[in-house]
């Protein structure tokens, strides 16, 4: 593998849009009333969107999420320590498929104008916007015992929205995610956009595209560890970096948006491919923790010789 | 109540050492399979076991009358998570990697027939490319009257940002979404492109002259068991089509 030609187009995937100074932000701390406040603005939304009344919705409160069961098996999902929303309408996702598989364009045009009937940009904030990021779809297909097989049949498209504050993108999961079934109804809706910002805390110099590429090349040979063979020069498939604020998931509790370089790389080599996402800070100075490994397995005995469980029992 | 396993590999130092493989570690396996283990137990459904690293073995899903043991692991359990690196062979073949040669360093699929002993449902595994969509019939022997392998037909990411997806996946299968539905938004999250697929076999009505009626398919009826319907068995004789339902960015 050759490092540096990684390390070149890391940086040359993100370089002509880096500003040089970016703001650091403190985001609004809420409570629980807070979260709530916000789920009954997203169950009217979702009861404009569906006509599926929430007045009589029945809630549950979970560890990190309170489950709200709507009228018809709908249902509509608060996490707690973002604020991140979820709507899933009732029924069957192989209901209403599109009539044919539709032109990308098509789609990407269907579920835009759906965004803006449903008013989703009022979600970033008043610093904030939103941006058509992606478009993804759900097709079925089969075969016959004879190899006979079926025309692919499109069930849903789905468009996902980056939220941009001062024009920098919040990366991580799509802020926004609207599914749409073939006759238009909203399938389902997911925002995750934390509450809001309250403060600026600094405003930090970004460090160049190469020094961060540089972190993640040293990240993924971590990862590579040292292997019998030598990996080829050809080894890595594709990479891209962006730069951005990074969301650190909706079940994660998060203080600060920091500048940071989110880098995907896939790898392949004979039988396996590999494919890593690495998140590095943007700034000198590092505002998040962005551990390179997660956590260990819960479960720490060794497997016994004869393949069956150790006497100490499972946790 | 369903009873589940879970098998997560990280490490792949072993495999790497004795020149089977150059694949890396991977970073947040613990947190997908852990979060999953944690939401399905506090649901009330019973951890049958949870193998780690080189504590997952070959045989644990290798058909017994292949030589292997899946008769006391994979197929004693109604759901089985695995999260390894995976791929396919030419003909259509799931392939996965293990760091240790128990018996064999890699797993096949033609060695797989899950369900027959009537315990196994679902399989999901976390890997890339097991699935290949232009040979997916090359998995139809693994259904002995399994129902639903959900898998990936192209890379699976593995990062920060995907540390959340068993626990998404188990959240929506006891929510009460189908296991269809339950792996395709779970292991989604709508920026890195994960490429869920899920297979199932169906019978002749279901196939229905390859006008296939998915209204009747195990992907739109099942569900975990305690949250909904779970269909019947299908034996191998009964089974006239194999279905795939895929999402593509």
């Amino acid at each position: 593998m050759n490092e540096q030609i990684l390390i070149d187009s890391l940086a040359a995937a993100c370089a002509d849009r880096l500003p040089n100074r970016a703001d650091v932000l403190a985001l609004r701390p809420f409570t629980l009333d807070d979260v709530r406040s916000r789920a009954s603005r997203f169950l009217a939304l979702v009861e404009e969107a569906t006509e599926c009344a929430h007045d009589r919705a029945n809630f549950a409160t979970r560890n990190d999420r309170t489950l709200v069961q709507l009228a018809n098996g709908a249902r509509a999902v608060v996490y707690h320590a973002s604020g991140a929303l979820q709507f899933k309408a009732a029924g069957s996702p192989f209901e209403s498929p599109f009539a044919r598989v539709e032109e990308r364009a098509v789609l990407t045009r269907i579920v835009t104008e759906a965004a803006q009937r449903l008013r989703l940009q009022e979600w970033a904030g008043d610093s904030g916007s939103l941006q058509f990021e992606r478009l993804f779809q759900s097709k079925g297909q089969g075969a016959d015992r004879n190899e006979r097989i079926a025309e692919a049949v499109l069930f849903r498209a789905t468009g996902a929205w980056r939220h941009l504050i001062g024009g920098i993108p919040v990366l991580g999961a799509a802020s926004v995610a609207l599914t749409l079934s073939g006759n238009g109804a909203t399938e389902a809706l997911a925002v995750h956009i934390r509450p809001g910002v309250a403060e600026k805390l600094d405003s930090a110099a970004i460090i160049a595209p190469e020094t961060a590429a540089r972190q993640v090349a040293a990240n993924l040979a971590s990862v590579l560890g040292n292997a019998k063979e030598r990996l080829p020069g050809d080894v890595v498939a594709s990479q891209t970096m962006r730069f951005g604020y990074l969301d650190l998931g909706k079940r994660k509790a998060q203080r600060v948006l920091a500048p940071v370089f989110v880098a995907q790389i896939v790898l392949r080599h004979r039988l396996e491919t590999q494919a890593y996402v690495f998140a590095v800070p943007a700034t000198e100075r590092s505002y998040l923790d962005l551990p390179l490994f997660g956590t260990e397995a819960v479960v720490g005995r060794a497997r016994s010789a004869g393949g069956k469980h150790c006497e100490n029992g499972l946790r | 109540m369903a009873r589940f396993g879970v098998e997560a590999i990280r490490y792949f130092s072993h495999a790497r050492a004795a020149g089977v493989s150059t694949a890396g570690d991977l970073t947040y396996t613990f947190n997908r399979s852990n979060g999953f283990d944690s939401k399905l137990r506090a649901a009330g459904h019973v951890r049958a076991f949870y193998w780690a690293n080189t504590d997952c073995w070959e045989t644990d899903i290798r058909d017994v009358d292949q030589g292997g043991d899946d008769r006391s692991w994979v197929d004693d359990v109604d759901l089985f998570w695995l999260e390894t690196h995976g791929g396919h062979e030419a003909d259509g073949r799931a392939r996965m990697l293990y760091d240790t040669p128990h018996s064999e360093w890699r797993t096949y699929s033609n060695r797989w027939q899950l369900g027959e002993d009537w315990n196994n449902e679902w399989v999901m595994a976390y890997s890339c490319e097991t699935v290949d969509r232009n040979r997916v019939t090359g998995l139809w022997n693994i259904f002995a009257r399994m129902h639903i392998y959900c898998g990936a037909w192209e890379t699976m990411w593995d990062g920060i940002t995907t540390d959340e997806c068993g626990e998404d996946v188990a959240d929506n299968l006891t929510d009460g979404d189908t296991v269809c539905q339950a792996w395709h938004d779970g292991v989604s999250d709508w920026w890195v492109d994960n490429h869920p697929i899920t297979v199932c076999v169906g019978n002749a009505a279901t196939w229905n002259n390859g006008n296939i009626r998915w209204d009747l398919s195990y992907l739109n009826r099942d569900h975990l068991w305690g949250h909904g319907n779970v269909d019947a068995d299908l034996a191998p004789a009964q089974q006239a089509c194999i279905l795939w339902y895929w999402t593509e960015g």
